[in-house]
């Protein structure tokens, strides 16, 4: 029996290949997800309400401050988040299941298999004392069933997709044997190896050449295509995210303040907090002046003012905006919690 | 005179000012660094493991003052060379000379000397940061080590924090509490406490928001200008690179492919490997696949 069988989901097979935003039911749904962290009588929020839904064959950017609790949603997901946070509230549903009503031998049969995820940090992420080639393999034979040669070739085969020379060989390399970016490739290979419904990529390039992120990027997309994976690109790298998302969520001080299809986020985007965050791209041009940044610090978690949480650093800021927490701007698809673009 | 001492001013850029005749701060001479690669059991019994270079010969100087940039394959050697560089690695063979003296022989106040004189900046966060240690700690611990007197180091480490763009209560964070980006600036706060004289930063900032980024690209420039600062930048960012380096190394497999100011390596290359980089650069909406179908959304 296939872990997917288990979920009570496999009449929902073969998946559509579909494009962005396609109608019907998301294969994940997140709503008023609130993550807080703390001990004793000292608690506070990082993660205040987030909303996501993506459908299969859909990339949705996750892009913002740091710090405003991107990884975090990530591995609330995963139920993997770290001691000392918790889910506060919110509902999270793949692929009709509650994820949050699961248990944990539930939840083990979905990582890996049917959710996978590229962890921002692969070092953390990844065995120490392992060979890579057998990390990925023992994944795919747990997941799988298949005997211990066929799953070495699977994983080879894998390393090669993600463009690391030399599979075969580099299949018996211990983590800290490899450079920052194969170690990130290992983890994406990792994260692909049984072919997943949904991919959360947190960060996943940041240690790639911009020729190897071309190259992972159309691995990811091509399993998109024909597997109709849906993918969570969570990045800061906002000219890799206009080329490669259908929507884009911006998130500041744990909450999504503007949601979009790309071409909206990227041509007209109503929230002054990425407007100011566009205007800092670095583009490659002969400038050699100073970079542009938005000045001030984010909030403090757990002394968020009342009010817009960007209000101290917002260019475009009025009275009202200290004064209450901002309503939803929606037109269409677009939607902004501004004042300002309430106007 | 130290670097430290020679503070020439405001250089915005420095691109029109080149730095030849000067000694070299660092000096890298034919570096070579091999690791055997593992292969199966027959390989190994019968000996013939083979040995790949993971720096492959490569000569570098440089000079005081100077922000030098090192770009390239993920993969082709740039962090083991960074790594030999601040001593953290012996070479296979080949020299590294630290104001004209070769580091292998450095002994004593020296020795002392260079390990406080040459920082790094981690590509891996975990890599400089003891689990255990509170970031205060970690912090003050690297300015009592730079020599600052006990009663100042409060002051600095706000100070730290503050040019970094960290709120003073992850002060007393573990680095494990700490986002990725937020790591990742502690790292650097670290290295800037030590008040080295050379900076050797791998990827500084390829996990921060692009306004955090200017900020920290913003400062390294101000350490330069204002400090006389020398900075090794390891990016996979060209944009980033373009704007602060004054020569760059491209690097592919071990070896350096090409070498120059910013100018001429990103807006004229000559090496091939050069131009599939930057004809790689992504390019936002107008880089979207036209095959892409567009289906009605939602937000
Ligand atoms: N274990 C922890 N204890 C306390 N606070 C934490 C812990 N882990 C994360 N945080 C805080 O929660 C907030 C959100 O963290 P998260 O890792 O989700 O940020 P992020 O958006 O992924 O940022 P980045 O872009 O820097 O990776 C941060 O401000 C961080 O300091
Ligand atoms: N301890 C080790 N044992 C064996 N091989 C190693 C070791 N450390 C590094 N290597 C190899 O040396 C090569 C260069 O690695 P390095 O980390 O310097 O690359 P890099 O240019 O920094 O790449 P990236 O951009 O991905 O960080 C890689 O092929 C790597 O696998
Ligand atoms: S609500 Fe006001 S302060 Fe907040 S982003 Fe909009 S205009 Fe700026
Ligand atoms: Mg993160
Ligand atoms: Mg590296």
């Amino acid at each position: 029996m296939s872990p997917r069988d288990d979920l009570g989901v496999s009449d929902m097979a073969p998946i559509p290949v579909v494009g962005r935003g396609a109608p019907g039911k998301p294969l994940l749904e997140i709503e008023g997800l609130h993550i807080a962290f703390g001990a004793r009588d000292r608690w506070f929020e990082a993660v205040r309400g987030v909303d996501l839904r993506i459908h299969a064959g859909e990339v949705v950017g996750v892009v913002g401050e740091s710090g405003s609790g991107k990884s975090l949603t990530a591995l609330a997901i995963m139920r993997l988040l770290p001691r000392g946070a918790r889910i506060s509230s919110g509902r999270m549903r793949f692929a009709g299941t509650d994820l949050l009503a699961l248990d944990e031998r539930g939840m083990n049969r979905l990582r890996g298999s049917a959710m996978g995820m590229i962890f921002q940090d692969p070092l953390t992420a990844l065995n120490p004392a392992l060979p890579v080639g057998h990390q990925i393999a023992d994944s795919i034979r747990t997941h799988q069933g298949l005997g211990r040669a066929a799953a070495l070739a699977r994983a080879e085969a894998l390393l090669d997709l993600v463009g690391i020379a030399r599979p075969r060989e580099r299949l018996r390399a211990f983590p800290h044997e490899l450079s920052g970016g194969m170690r990130q490739r290992v983890m994406t290979a990792l994260a692909v190896a049984n072919d997943p419904r949904l991919l959360i990529a947190d960060e996943p390039t940041t240690a790639l050449d911009v020729t190897v992120q071309a190259q992972v990027m159309a691995m990811l997309d091509r399993i998109r295509r024909e597997l109709g994976i849906a993918v969570l690109f969570i990045s800061h790298n906002l000219e890799l995210v206009a080329e490669v998302c259908d929507r884009v969520a911006v998130m500041y001080a744990g909450r999504v303040v503007e949601g979009a299809v790309v071409e909206a986020l990227f041509e007209a985007p109503r929230h002054p907090y990425t407007r100011q965050l566009l205007r800092c791209i670095p583009r490659l041009n002969d400038e050699t002046g100073p970079m542009p940044t938005i000045p001030g610090l984010p909030p403090r978690l757990g002394a968020i003012p009342g009010g817009c949480p960007f209000a101290p650093r917002c260019d475009a800021a009025f009275a009202r905006c200290t004064a209450e927490a901002p309503d939803i701007w929606r037109r269409g698809d677009h939607m902004a919690r501004c004042w300002e673009a309430l106007r | 005179m130290s670097p430290l001492d020679d503070r020439s001013g405001e250089r915005h850029g420095g691109l029109d000012r080149p730095h030849q005749g000067a000694a070299p701060l660092l000096e890298l001479r034919d570096i070579r660094k091999e690791y055997a690669l593992r292969q199966g059991l027959l390989a190994r019994l019968t000996g013939r493991a083979e040995r790949v270079a993971a720096v492959d010969d490569v000569s570098l100087a440089i000079q005081p003052g100077e922000v030098f940039g090192l770009v390239g394959e993920s993969g082709c050697g740039k962090s083991t060379l960074s790594q030999i560089a601040v001593g953290l690695l012996a070479p296979s063979s080949g020299q590294v000379l630290y104001r004209g003296a070769d580091i292998a022989a450095l002994r004593g106040e020296a020795r002392q000397a260079y390990r406080r004189g040459v920082q790094m900046v981690f590509q891996d966060t975990h890599s400089s940061l003891n689990p255990r240690k509170r970031i205060r700690r970690a912090l003050a611990e690297a300015l009592a080590a730079s020599g600052q007197p006990r009663a100042a180091i409060p002051a600095k480490l706000l100070a730290l924090m503050d040019q970094v763009g960290l709120d003073a209560v992850m002060l007393d964070r573990l680095p494990h509490e700490l986002s990725g980006g937020q790591r990742q600036r502690v790292g650097i706060a670290r290295a800037l406490a030590m008040d080295p004289a050379l900076l050797v930063a791998d990827e500084p900032v390829s996990s921060l928001d692009v306004s955090l980024q200017g900020q920290i690209v913003n400062l390294l420039r101000e350490l330069n200008a204002r400090l006389g600062l020398t900075i090794v930048l390891v990016s996979h960012d060209l944009a980033v690179v373009a704007r602060i380096c004054q020569r760059i190394a491209v690097m592919q497999a071990g070896q350096i492919v090409e070498e120059g100011p910013p100018a001429r390596v990103l807006f004229a290359p000559e090496h091939p490997y050069t131009r599939t980089l930057i004809a790689a650069v992504p390019r936002g909406l107008a880089g979207r696949r036209s095959t892409r179908e567009v289906a009605p959304a939602e937000a």
